[in-house]
């Protein structure tokens, strides 16, 4: 199976990116999909969410982790760590990362710097998926990400605040349609939907109102299940099998692989 | 005009830029030619004798 990268993007900050990248990975890995978990966002919680805090530490300051990567130190298949989980590995991220715009500006073609380290991993299809978390920003490191992925999945909180970030990045996607020509819009995934909020239904019922874009189908609620998961570093598929979230993200996965098939 | 509508908007102003459409954004096809079908026949005219 060709490999197939698809990036997790919004600029709005705590819309479920990682969380919805963490599981959904872990749920195609389930499925016999071999997975590689790439975290693209300085905050690292994606490694976070598949490794306890010192060995997250470890390698952020150490050099297995993405920055190095960007600062040329070793290929991108020796950052690679194996995670607890069969078919899950991933590339951890680094505090450093926070000063990656600087970095980029004075680099010759700024905007492939990832695509062309990620080329000969995707080439040796060596995995089935390659899921990118990125931060919420929009800029160079991002337009790194929009040109290195296939699709683009879009987590989007089902609030006023929500909606107004997926239009700053339809804007931005706009923009950036030159230097990315094949990325294509997977969807949008409404995340932490609470039945108890009125707000939740007009959300809904706005997003019917999209143009050629498609929204997913499986949508994510609120569950307490999913911080607890956070708190004990596991993936809420691991850490509680039997949860709404849980089961959630496993339909979510399915209908992710069948939309880019 | 609310925040979530406006914003919706926005999305649909970008997604019908020719480029984006050709080069970024992935229609979902089914449901495009749905849309599609269902503009071909509201826009239809209708056929002389019929009006």
């Amino acid at each position: 199976m060709k490999t197939k990268t698809i990036c997790f993007l919004n600029n709005k900050g705590g819309c479920g990116k990682t969380t919805t990248c963490c599981n959904v990975g872990y749920a195609l890995a389930e499925q016999g999909y071999k997975v590689l978990l790439i975290d693209a966002d300085m905050q690292m919680n994606l490694t976070l969410s598949y490794f306890p805090e010192e060995t997250v530490l470890a390698l952020a300051m150490g050099d297995k982790n993405i920055y190095d990567v960007i600062k040329n130190k070793g290929t991108i298949q020796e950052k690679i760590s194996s995670t607890a989980y069969p078919n899950v590995d991933l590339i951890a991220s680094s505090s450093l990362m926070s000063g990656i715009e600087y970095e980029l500006l004075t680099r010759w073609q700024r905007e492939y710097i990832l695509k062309n380290a990620m080329q000969e991993l995707v080439k040796s299809e060596h995995y089935d998926y390659i899921l990118i978390d990125s931060p919420p920003t929009l800029g160079g490191w991002v337009m790194n990400i929009l040109c290195a992925a296939d699709y683009l999945l879009i987590p989007v909180e089902a609030s006023p605040w929500g909606l107004f970030g997926i239009a700053n990045l339809f804007e931005f996607l706009e923009a950036s349609k030159q230097i990315a020509p094949q990325l294509q819009v997977l969807g949008v995934v409404v995340t932490k939907a609470d039945e108890r909020k009125a707000y939740l239904k007009q959300t809904l019922e706005a997003l019917k109102d999209l143009e050629s874009t498609y929204v997913f189908k499986n949508y994510i609620h609120v569950d307490s299940a999913i911080e607890w998961a956070q708190e004990a570093s596991k993936p809420v598929l691991v850490h509680k099998k039997n949860s709404r979230s849980a089961a959630e993200y496993l339909a979510l996965a399915k209908e992710m692989a069948i939309r880019c098939q | 005009m609310s925040v979530s509508k406006k914003s919706i908007s926005r999305i649909n102003r970008a997604n019908h830029n020719e480029n984006t459409k050709k080069l970024v954004i992935t229609a979902p096809k089914e449901e495009v030619m749905k849309k599609e079908e269902k503009e071909k026949t509201t826009n239809q005219t209708l056929p002389i004798h019929l009006l």
